[in-house]
């Protein structure tokens, strides 16, 4: 065993990811890892599996190591951050993303997840900065834009939320979720047909989409379409969206 | 106070002496019209015609508008025939028209008098045009004469209310309201639902060409009042109507509320001393004739309205009599007797009544909300539905169920269904099947959320996204904190329905709470259970054993409905029964208090049927050596044997038994089976 060895393990592994065996990659991680307990990279790696199979506690342990053995490496800090937020550490996870950023400013993904971290605990003017950035850094990233308009949504400047859904649509014609999302935001923003038009594109993009279904139900009911909105919150039901039958027990005839 | 004979005074103000206005009032004279003076003579029959219907006051009004019309056909443009046209449709159906007449009245004859600023707020007041309406009231207030202080005060409250009315407009509640479709209304009036805790069955008033004895009422032309039934499906579709015969009378007939257990129909009915409150009762599959109810309740005022509490214990009533009256109708309360009878009637004190009237008192099912409705409290006008909650035994500020619930005009009858989340009034709508129909309204509560979507790239060693976590969303609807127990009566073995006498026991206060009746016909029976108590539920008919169950309801608890049969035994010799309401103290053989309803119960019926001899058993589960239990089992049978002869049975018609574990009724596997198996047994021995 040797060089060699060791990297067979590894590409087996990163080909497992591709395919969703984690578990399969996390045994190869294992056996680059023996192989080569030098490399800081299969910790890095096996830490990523192990995020994916939440064993967050245990990815955190590789992502030390691996930093123990290169400072300077930004991606570790930025997925260790990752581990952490998924384990409900958000503290920790802001410092490990901005250790990623100082070390790479030009880190658009590490500038999202702060963003995602940054909302989470209330800071909806820093994650508003922190996906700004992002998308300015890498300025076909749909899904910070997506984000972006979530923050504004919060905040309930429906005008701006607009504005970066639709950015994102543009970007991916085929992101049912900004979709659904610009339409949360005109059905705020009192735009009852654009609402509806969003929703219905979002689960025409993806018919199993449960959440546009609920959605296109309230703005029903918001706009005195009562029994549309049952019919909707029916298909949100059917897609198994449990939501929607404390809804329809509510308010809707049986059927 | 009550305050009277305000259009009176309103009508003083207006200056009824004509002149020409060439450029813009036209009177009805021959130098107008110069060439249409048979035409002139019709409009002017029409006035005189409408005049003396008007001059008779409000309730005349619908019938002059007509008159009115007609001769505004002729000559539209007569401020003092548009001022009265515009006070007529205020108290029409079609409010909203008003404004247009009474702009134009003011208009064409601006020194038309103060009474028109008055109806023109009024009618801006009904269109929710609150700060016009304001403007108005306090035009209008500056014009009345010091010596009129009840006209100043009238004219603030309705200033006040259009303060509350802007108030609750901007913070309206989120509502369903929806007709309840053609299968109850018609293009007649319908109106005062009354519905069944379940929502299954529906009373209510109508004004239709089928009214018994075909009469038409001669101060509205409209056919008399009958009360009919409608029945829901499971689909929740109301329909199947029919005429209920045997309360209705040639004249108005209409429906009041119902008791909690649907057993009883409370009316109204005109007299000859006032309008009092009728009962009927059901008896079988049919209505009984109508009786006034007793003098406790109807005098010689008018009693309009009435509702039992949940427990039949109590009525709550509406009268405009003066006696203890703080001013108009209204709400009072007497006490109903296990025999019915009811008790002497006590005003329910002024954190409900006001000076103004209350009116269309509903007692809520859940024992502790009353709903009403009323003209003073924060009213935006007219009438407006209320609610009081009462704790610690003391109703709570009356609520006002806000805006679109309520509107500037009357709001009177409403009636909300057991589980709180829905309601039944009348209304007139344009987009209904033609005058008054019925709708139900549906409490949406907060405004839903829409649910978003957003993700993220976790990773940089992985190409994956992942979603951002979604906490369900919860609908925060309040819901009724009581517990709907119905199901039937009948016989275990012919499985032929009984009329059995349901009594609900509160066990920790030891004290019936209240006795029903299910029905002779279908032995079909409904009460209601506010949540925070432990129950037991007896059910008992003639020559047939009780049968006795436990139901535990938390505070907490929301609504629920449980469907709980009484197949009853008939007094046979070999037949036995569970006493499900005798509890021990644990592994030990001392009675608790608690089952001492149970125990009184078995000495009334031991009294009832003095040849009866029966064995008493006690049972216990598989827990513990044979011998244990027996012993156990045994000393429990014989302290309820006891418990007998203290109260005067004789010992030789009783005999005790301890089974120990030896005859299970369910497995002793689960704690479940095991609880089951723990029980007291009564045995008929001869009879």
């Amino acid at each position: 065993m040797g060089e060699n060895t060791e990297k067979i393990y590894f590409l087996r592994a990163k080909a497992k990811i591709a395919t969703n065996d984690y578990e399969g990659a996390l045994i190869d991680c294992d056996k680059a890892v023996d192989i080569n307990p030098a490399n800081h990279e299969n910790y890095y790696y096996r830490g990523g599996v192990k995020v994916e199979l939440a064993d967050y506690k245990s990815a955190i342990v590789d992502f030390d190591k691996c930093i123990s053995m290169k400072g300077d490496f930004a991606e570790a800090y930025n997925d260790r951050g990752s581990a952490k937020r998924e384990s409900d550490d958000l503290d920790g996870a802001v410092a490990d993303y901005r250790k990623a950023i100082e070390l790479k400013p030009d880190f658009a993904q590490a500038y999202n997840n702060l963003g995602s971290s940054l909302k989470r605990k209330g800071d909806l003017t820093g994650a508003i900065t922190s996906y700004t950035k992002a998308t300015e850094l890498k300025s076909d990233y749909y899904i910070a834009y997506n984000n972006l308009g979530s923050v504004y949504f919060d905040k309930e400047d429906y005008a701006k939320a607009i504005e970066n859904f639709t950015k994102a649509v543009q970007l991916n014609g085929n992101y049912y979720f900004a979709y659904n999302n610009r339409g949360a935001a005109r059905m705020k923003n009192k735009d009852f047909s654009g609402a509806v038009a969003d929703f219905t594109q979002a689960v025409t993009i993806n018919t199993d989409y449960s959440y546009a279904y609920l959605n296109r139900g309230i703005a029903k009911e918001m706009n005195s379409d009562f029994k549309g909105a049952c019919e909707d919150w029916h298909l949100a039901l059917d897609k198994g969206l449990a939501t929607a039958q404390t809804f329809i027990d509510n308010q809707c005839t049986k059927k | 106070m009550k305050i009277f004979g305000h259009f009176i005074l309103a009508i003083t103000f207006l200056f009824l002496a004509s002149s020409l206005n060439a450029q813009q009032n036209v009177e009805f004279t021959k130098s107008n019209f110069p060439n249409l003076k048979a035409e002139l003579k019709g409009a002017l029959n029409n006035i005189k015609e409408g005049d003396k219907l008007y001059n008779q006051g409000p309730y005349f009004y619908a019938q002059a508008l007509p008159y009115y019309l007609k001769a505004n056909n002729f000559n539209p443009n007569n401020a003092v025939l548009n001022y009265k046209i515009g006070n007529c449709l205020l108290r029409s159906p079609q409010k909203a028209k008003a404004i247009e007449h009474l702009e134009k009245a003011q208009k064409l004859k601006p020194d038309i008098g103060a009474g028109i600023y008055f109806s023109l707020a009024q009618a801006y007041q009904n269109n929710l045009m609150w700060d016009k309406a304001i403007d108005l009231y306090k035009t209008y207030k500056a014009t009345i004469p010091s010596k009129y202080p009840d006209e100043i005060f009238i004219t603030d409250k309705r200033i006040t209310e259009c303060e509350n009315g802007k108030k609750f407009v901007a913070n309206p509640v989120r509502i369903l309201i929806e007709n309840v479709g053609s299968g109850i209304n018609t293009i007649y009036p319908e109106y005062s639902p009354v519905i069944s805790a379940d929502e299954s069955v529906m009373y209510f008033t109508s004004r239709r060409d089928n009214t018994t004895g075909g009469g038409i009422s001669n101060i509205d032309e409209k056919y008399y009042e009958d009360v009919y039934r409608g029945l829901r499906d499971p689909k929740e579709i109301w329909g199947n109507v029919s005429n209920l015969t045997s309360v209705n009378t040639d004249f108005n007939d209409a429906t009041v509320n119902l008791s909690p257990d649907g057993q009883k129909l409370l009316l109204y009915k005109d007299g000859k001393r006032g309008g009092d409150i009728y009962q009927s009762v059901l008896v079988g599959s049919e209505w009984s004739k109508p009786e006034p109810l007793s003098n406790s309740v109807n005098t010689m005022y008018y009693e309009t309205h009435a509702s039992y509490s949940f427990d039949g214990r109590m009525l709550y009533f509406v009268s405009n009599k003066p006696d203890g009256s703080y001013g108009g109708k209204d709400i009072y309360y007497c006490y109903v007797d296990e025999k019915g009878n009811l008790g002497q009637p006590i005003n329910i004190g002024p954190d409900i009544n006001t000076q103004f009237d209350e009116e269309g008192v509903f007692a809520h099912p859940d024992g502790k909300t009353l709903y009403f409705a009323s003209q003073g409290h924060n009213s935006m006008g007219g009438f407006d539905f209320f609610k009081s909650v009462l704790k610690d035994g003391k109703w709570g500020k009356p609520e006002n169920l806000g805006y679109p619930i309520n509107s500037a005009d009357d709001d009177v009858f409403f009636v909300v269904t057991a589980d709180s989340r829905r309601a039944y009034f009348s209304s007139f709508k344009q987009d209904g099947f033609g005058e008054k129909d019925i709708y139900r309204l549906t409490f949406l509560g907060d405004e839903k959320r829409f649910l978003l979507n957003t993700e993220d790239n976790l990773l940089s060693s992985l190409d994956v996204t992942v979603k951002q976590k979604l906490i369900d969303q919860k609908l925060d609807i309040p819901t009724g904190e009581l517990t709907i127990l119905k199901g039937t009566v009948y016989d275990k073995i012919t499985k032929k329905p009984l009329l059995g006498t349901i009594e609900i026991v509160d066990l920790e206060q030891n004290s019936i709470v209240s006795t029903f009746t299910s029905n002779s016909a279908t032995g079909k029976y409904l009460v209601s259970l506010p949540s925070g108590r432990n129950y037991s539920v007896t059910t008992s008919a003639d020559n047939y054993l009780f049968m006795s169950e436990n139901f535990n309801i938390p505070k907490a608890s929301g609504y629920q409905e449980i469907e709980k049969n009484f197949p009853l035994d008939r007094i046979d010799v070999g037949r036995k029964i569970v006493l499900k309401n005798i509890f021990f103290d644990f592994d030990k053989y001392t009675l608790r208090d608690i089952s001492s309803t149970e125990l009184e119960r078995l000495v009334k019926l031991m009294n009832q049927y003095p040849k009866l001899k029966i064995e008493i058993s006690g049972h216990t589960d598989n827990v513990g050596s044979e011998a244990y239990n027996k012993t156990l089992s045994e000393n429990r049978a014989k302290v309820v044997v006891d418990y007998m002869i203290k109260n005067g049975i004789d010992k030789s018609r009783m005999v005790f038994k301890g089974y120990a574990f030896l005859q299970p009724i369910a497995s002793n596997d689960s704690d479940g089976g095991r609880q089951l198996n723990r029980r007291t047994e009564f045995k008929v021995l001869a009879k």
